[in-house]
């Protein structure tokens, strides 16, 4: 006659993650159940090799310092920053490149303080300007 | 010295070549022995681990210095496992036989003469083939349980499946290990 008990019960039993109730119910069933005593001690067994630490013991291979400088170079030395951020500080770097010689032409500096002084100015110079158009068309009107 | 992974991700902000360099060297065994037991071949294993720390390494600017690698690194390399497709390339296997009709295993030198070795050797080579026969989900169950030591409840958050699923996949996988070992011989039961 073959047994009815559920064997993950078994499983459970050797990983102590049985329920209590059950537990006294499987102690009792395998008193009187020779194929679960067996099949218990069969467990016992695959726990043992299973948890033996030795039956995992493998040889590191040599590859895996290789493996190390190759996925250091492709972490490091790829460029991490968006494409779009890399190709405006290029066109930044050109930019300032292309007007470098700028700087080295004689009177280019004292130009640009004129212009940036005139600029300073050019509100005052556009008020009086339309100030005085403003008086001229008066003078128009009235003539 | 053992450096913790807090003063390594402190590293890594500091240099960041040094910093991989240590977190590799740290992880290192742990990601190839899942791998290898999980691919069964040393070349996969490779590739695996090759991904795992690319993986790990790309994201690290995201990771909070006050965690710890580990379950990451459980993570990643599990979900690298498991999404791993086997290239169909040939490899030699040691039960190949050769022209003459040895085995390769036979032909290869040993320098493990003894009885007890031998033995020793049948029962991890039974257990390392039985595992590799399994279903990519048992196999993977079974080597965090049995190789790592791991519990059924982070089992199920690194293989994201109810702790209800681990148990059927060790069950299976325990069933489907015990038979063939019990078929070998392994055991005088």
């Amino acid at each position: 006659m073959s047994c009815k008990l559920d064997k993950i019960l078994l499983q459970d039993l050797m990983e102590g993650t049985i329920d209590p109730v059950e537990r006294i119910f499987v102690e009792e069933h395998l008193k009187t159940c020779t194929g679960c005593r067996r099949e218990l001690t069969e467990l016992k067994l695959l726990f043992w090799d299973l948890n033996n630490k030795v039956n995992y013991e493998i040889d590191m291979p040599e590859e895996l310092d290789t493996i190390k400088d190759a996925v250091l170079k492709e972490v490091c030395e790829k460029n991490p920053r968006r494409t779009a951020s890399v190709l405006m500080e290029q066109q930044r770097k050109t930019l300032k490149a292309s007007g470098k010689f700028l700087e080295f032409v004689p009177g280019v500096k004292e130009g640009g303080n004129i212009i940036k002084e005139g600029a300073k100015a050019a509100p005052s110079a556009i008020g009086k300007a339309s100030i005085g158009l403003l008086k001229g068309a008066k003078m128009l009107i009235a003539k | 010295m053992e450096v913790s992974d807090i003063n390594i991700l402190k590293i890594y902000k500091k240099d960041k070549h040094q910093g991989l360099e240590l977190i590799y060297e740290r992880y290192k065994k742990y990601v190839y022995s899942i791998a290898f037991h999980y691919a069964g071949v040393k070349e996969d294993a490779l590739d695996i681990t090759q991904e795992v720390f690319i993986a790990l390494f790309k994201s690290l600017d995201n990771f909070k210095e006050e965690y710890s690698l580990i379950p990451w690194v459980k993570k990643i390399t599990v979900n690298k496992c498991l999404n791993f497709i086997r290239d169909k390339k040939e490899t030699i296997s040691l039960n190949q036989t050769t022209e003459d009709g040895d085995e390769l295993q036979g032909v290869i030198p040993s320098d493990e003469n003894t009885e007890n070795k031998a033995l020793f050797k049948d029962t991890k080579k039974s257990l390392e083939n039985s595992i590799r026969k399994l279903p990519g989900d048992e196999r993977m169950a079974v080597i965090l349980r049995h190789m790592k030591g791991m519990k059924y409840e982070d089992i199920a958050k690194v293989m994201k499946v109810p702790i209800g699923t681990v148990k059927t996949f060790l069950y299976r996988a325990r069933k489907t290990i015990k038979a063939d070992l019990i078929m070998e011989g392994i055991w005088e039961v």
